[in-house]
């Protein structure tokens, strides 16, 4: 099994490395922008190129002008959130967001301006300006290219949804006329060739083709700026502006740009590397090498320049944020193959841009902390650990392998949540951050998703969820637990080299749900369809019980044997043959609508224990089971392999006369409600 | 008409409050069993709620990671609310007992001949003061509000300007003063309070506000001692609350049974002691309380017509 496992392991790497380089460049961007920080605004000319890799022709363009899900309460954006965050709090002009385009052409100078159509493909909603299609003078063909000029002004919002101002920071993102993605016929389920672009939704986040930027940002002098790719000049501004400066940004390979910039009095830049001889832990090379059967040289990591922004009153925690960088960049590498970019750059914002916390953009990604982090008692959290590992996640869960954010959320968010416990557990458990006890990650996810009140379908555009919690927790948190649940089912050696096979395979690419089954039917040897259709593809829930248990003494046949020929009477116990035990009569019910096959494990009086498997097709069974010992206890998944089931009550059953009274969290709970009365004690 | 000089509150005596605690050993007994019982209800409703599906899980308690906060929360689920209502009632009754005990045992010891105490009695004088311990206890909280919420608001305004003007670099030590200068604010509130109500019962009638207020005035006068009696006290108390927890959570013999039993008395019995003895240890002086009519010191004289000068110097064994 092992050595299959690794043939076909080597084969889908093959065939990843045949397939990467089609999809890498689809677009070329080059933008030159003028940031205005005392209005928040930005002004800017977009040259585009965008080839069409598909197999269809098409005689349009779509675009994403994600910015104007901020210009009014009525956008589809802040109609999806409701009454929270900041709707109905905005007041001066300036904090609303959006984006004109002031200039459309294409390069040989044909106006497209007048043809500007501002259209609404999911829910019709006349208010919002999100999404804008143009027709082309001529229809682009398969391998063609066209080149579009734009110019395009934008009021940057106070900081919502990752991006804006808070004070004279500037985190700008989604802020530039970005191209949808044309699709063929066939992929997504779609009927016909077409553009992929969807409105900005409260729930869902992006999708976009990779492609090369450069980006020029004209700051004012003594600003920072961070930003997507890597710094390659500073050309000094025409007319000897000295009070401005432009910086000059490029990106390969990459399907969005981001960047920020503050003034050098509010953010630190904190230069530094990641080298593998010396942030690699030992350990963890040995773990991954083990547990993906790949020898040290296959494991190799190249080095990485970090880019931290952090603010100055967080200067403290500058050493613990590039910690967590570097262990985030170890376990990914070693896991899902090297980070291909030479630069990462971390953004910790400042104190009120906290809605800029916890983003990723390609090599890029923003965390978030408080200065209070460098104290107990929030120095016991993890929390600068997590927040960096999960979004670091992202540029492989998403970055590098570009699914569709708005259709198959559960694709980067619930891949992203897997494997960042699963590398916050190892950072944890060898000491490098403070955590709690092993499984405690997991089990916080458990609870999260049984405070569901609903049953969630995971595989479903974003905006179709009903509320904002069941998109979290059905994206993020059961995603994440059907992932785990499949690491149990099919081992955790073959799960994670189905995962590193997958990365590999869909690099720079937009791989779908499909895909990942695919790859796991083929480095498993086995169709898991069946888990992904009742785990990711319906709301079906994983519930299995014991109903009942009951046993009886002696199990000695009475009656007539057929010898072959007569009748003879059976030997009764008191021809004096020895009583021949119990007669153990278990029956399992499935509660949920979820099928699978499910360990029981059978404890006698004797010590022994018998584990058995139940497939769980039927409603219910009834194991009729022979036993020369008293059955104690029954567990139906004694290891937890299902982590999505979260009713777990019924799944114990123990003998009456040896059910504890003295369990240690009854007692707790019971000893800790009298102690609350002391609290009044002060004010009697 | 009698007139009385405002009583005096003298630095609390840790020793003679344990001294005193001694003699008050019935309501030790009953500050221990009352809450018990009070909170029977609430830990019948969780074992009710709780008890079957945690008696079923294996001996060892080894079980998946969240299976046992899963099972928890199943099993409240449906239980939540009735569980908060005994926990709520439970609280206000417990408010109310000690309220009653404190003030009986101020009144008792007022007008006691230092005899060892009669339970019923004492729970009868508390009874007649009830009233007033209330008010007591109310203007302790509204005291309590009032110092702690103008610090707070000039803690919450400050942080709130380092926070817009984007440095959150002094929060911390804002908000460990804060958490200081609360402590503090709770412990003078609370001593303030236990001096009020030997204050509200002495002989020198005044109101709940003002032996509150001189309470505080006293405590504010002899802010070391206070804080040392509260700390002397209140820490065993809190670490005996923890005991019988600690100890069932290492060892399952001690998680009911005999040992559980014994244990609970043990450090139940004991902290019921550090809590009266806490009280008394912010008694007058004396044993004794002036009666109505002061008795000449040294003299076997009638009671003379009060003087300017009675009041709490005039006491005497």
């Amino acid at each position: 099994m092992g050595r299959a496992v690794a043939v076909s392991t080597t084969w889908l790497l093959l065939g990843a490395a045949i397939c990467v380089s089609a999809a890498e460049r689809v677009v070329e961007y080059e933008i030159e922008v003028d940031l205005e920080p005392s209005r928040h605004y930005i002004t800017g000319t977009e040259r585009v190129r965008w080839t069409n890799t598909s197999a269809s022709s098409t005689g349009e363009v779509w675009l994403h002008l994600y910015l104007n899900a901020f210009a009014s309460s009525e956008t589809t954006f802040m109609g999806e959130l409701g009454h929270r965050t900041l709707r109905g709090l905005r007041r001066a002009d300036s904090e609303w967001g959006w984006t004109r385009v002031t200039e459309l052409a294409t390069d040989d100078g044909v106006d497209l301006l007048p043809g500007l159509e501002f259209v609404r493909p999911d829910d019709g909603n006349a208010n919002d300006f999100t999404v804008a299609k143009l027709r082309l003078p001529a229809a682009v063909e398969p391998g063609a290219s066209v080149q579009l000029l734009l110019g395009f002004e934008a009021q940057l919002p106070r900081i919502i949804a990752r991006t804006g101002y808070a004070g004279q920071f500037h985190m700008v993102a989604q802020w530039f006329p970005k191209l949808g993605v044309f699709e063929d016929a066939g992929v997504n389920g779609r009927p016909e060739a077409g553009w992929n672009c969807h409105q900005f939704h409260a729930s869902s986040e992006f999708y976009a083709d990779f492609g090369s930027y450069r980006v020029v940002m004209v700051v004012p002098a003594g600003w920072v700026v961070g930003a997507t790719g890597v710094e390659v000049e500073r050309p000094a501004l025409t007319g000897g502006d000295s009070s401005h400066e432009r910086v000059v940004y490029r990106a390969d390979r990459v399907h969005d740009f981001a960047w920020c910039a503050a003034p050098e009095t509010l953010m630190e830049v904190v230069e530094a590397e990641f080298e593998p001889d010396r942030d690699v832990p030992a350990a963890w090379l040995e773990r991954a090498q083990s547990l993906l059967a790949l020898s040290f040289a296959e494991l190799e990591l190249p080095p990485i320049h970090l880019r931290l922004l952090l603010p100055r009153s967080q200067t403290s925690l500058r050493e613990r944020m590039l910690r967590s960088a570097r262990l985030a960049i170890a376990w990914y590498g070693l896991h899902y193959g090297p980070y291909p970019y030479p630069q990462l750059t971390v953004v910790s914002p400042p104190p009120t841009a906290e809605e800029a916390f916890g983003m990723e953009y390609p090599t890029l990604i923003t965390t978030g902390a408080s200065a209070l982090f460098a104290h107990p008692p929030l120095s016991w959290v993890p929390w600068i650990e997590s927040i960096t590992v999960h979004e670091y996640g992202h540029q492989y869960f998403y970055g590098l392998l570009g699914s569709n954010e708005a259709e198959e959320a559960w694709l980067d968010e619930g891949l992203g949540t897997y494997t960042e416990l699963a590398a916050m557990e190892a950072i944890i458990a060898d000491g490098f951050a403070p955590g709690p006890p092993p499984g405690a990650l997991w089990a916080a996810e458990r609870v999260q998703l049984a405070r569901t009140d609903s049953p969630l379908l995971v595989d479903q555009p974003a905006w179709l969820f009903r509320r904002r919690d069941d998109y979290f927790r059905a994206s993020y948190t059961k995603a994440a637990l059907s992932l785990r649940t499949l690491e149990g089912l099919l081992g955790r050696e073959v799960l994670a080299r189905a995962l590193r096979a997958y990365v590999e395979r869909f690099r720079h690419r937009h791989p779908t749900g499909e895909d990942l089954c695919t790859v796991l039917a083929e480095v498993s040897g086995e169709d898991h369809g069946w888990f992904f259709d009742q785990a990711l593809r319906s709301d079906a829930e994983a519930d299995w019980s014991v109903l009942a248990v009951h046993q009886y003494g002696g199990n000695a046949a009475e009656g007539f044997d057929w010898s072959g020929s007569s009748w003879e009477p059976r030997p009764s116990s008191s021809d004096g043959q020895q009583d021949s035990g119990w007669t153990v009569d278990v029956d399992l019910a499935r509660r949920g609508e979820m099928v699978g096959p499910v360990e029981v494990e059978l404890s006698f009086d004797d010590g022994s224990r018998e584990l058995r498997t139940w497939d769980g097709r039927d409603r219910w069974v009834r194991w009729s089971i022979p036993s020369q010992h008293r059955l104690e206890q029954v567990i139906v998944d004694p290891d937890g392999v299902w982590a999505l089931e979260v009713r777990r009550a019924d799944n114990y059953w123990r003998s009456a006369d040896l059910q504890s009274g003295s369990s240690r969290v009854g007692w707790w709970l019971r000893s800790i409600l009298p102690l609350l009365a002391e609290v009044s004690v002060p004010w009697s | 008409m009698a007139h009385h000089r405002p009583m005096q509150s003298p630095p609390p005596l840790p020793i003679q409050g344990a001294a005193r605690a001694l003699r008050l050993w019935k309501v030790a007994l009953a500050v221990w069993v009352v809450p018990a019982v009070l909170f029977l209800p609430a830990t019948v409703a969780v074992q009710v709620a709780l008890g079957p599906a945690l008696g079923r899980l294996p001996a060892s308690e080894e079980v998946p990671p969240g299976d046992l906060a899963l099972i928890v929360m199943d099993g409240l689920r449906g239980m939540a609310p009735p569980v908060l209502l005994t926990l709520i009632g439970g609280c206000a009754l417990h408010w109310l007992w000690t309220l009653l005990w404190h003030g009986g045992v101020a009144r008792w010891q007022h007008q006691s001949d230092g005899d060892a105490p009669r339970l019923s009695a004492v729970l009868g004088l508390g009874c007649l003061s009830l009233a007033r311990s209330i008010c007591l206890s109310v203007t302790a909280a509204l005291g309590f509000v009032l110092m702690a919420v103008p610090a707070w608001l000039v803690l919450w305004l400050w942080s709130s300007r380092q926070y817009r003007s984007m440095n959150d670099g002094p929060l911390f030590w804002g908000w460990m003063a804060g958490t200081l200068l609360t402590g503090l604010v709770t412990a003078l509130s609370w001593a303030a309070t236990l001096r009020g109500f030997w204050l509200l019962t002495g002989p020198a009638r005044c109101s709940p506000v003002a032996a509150w207020l001189r309470g505080l005035a006293a405590s504010l006068l002899q802010p070391l001692p206070t804080i040392a009696t509260l700390l002397l006290w209140t820490v065993p108390a809190v670490g005996l609350s923890l005991a019988p927890l600690l100890t069932g959570w290492w060892l399952e013999v001690a998680r009911g049974g005999l040992v559980g039993a014994l244990v609970s008395a043990v450090a139940g019995a004991l902290r019921a002691f550090c809590w009266v003895a806490l009280f008394v240890s912010f008694a007058p002086t004396t044993g004794k309380g002036p009666r109505r009519g002061l008795r000449a010191v040294g003299t076997d004289q009638p009671p003379a017509a009060p003087s300017p000068d009675a009041g709490a110097a005039t006491w005497r064994p």
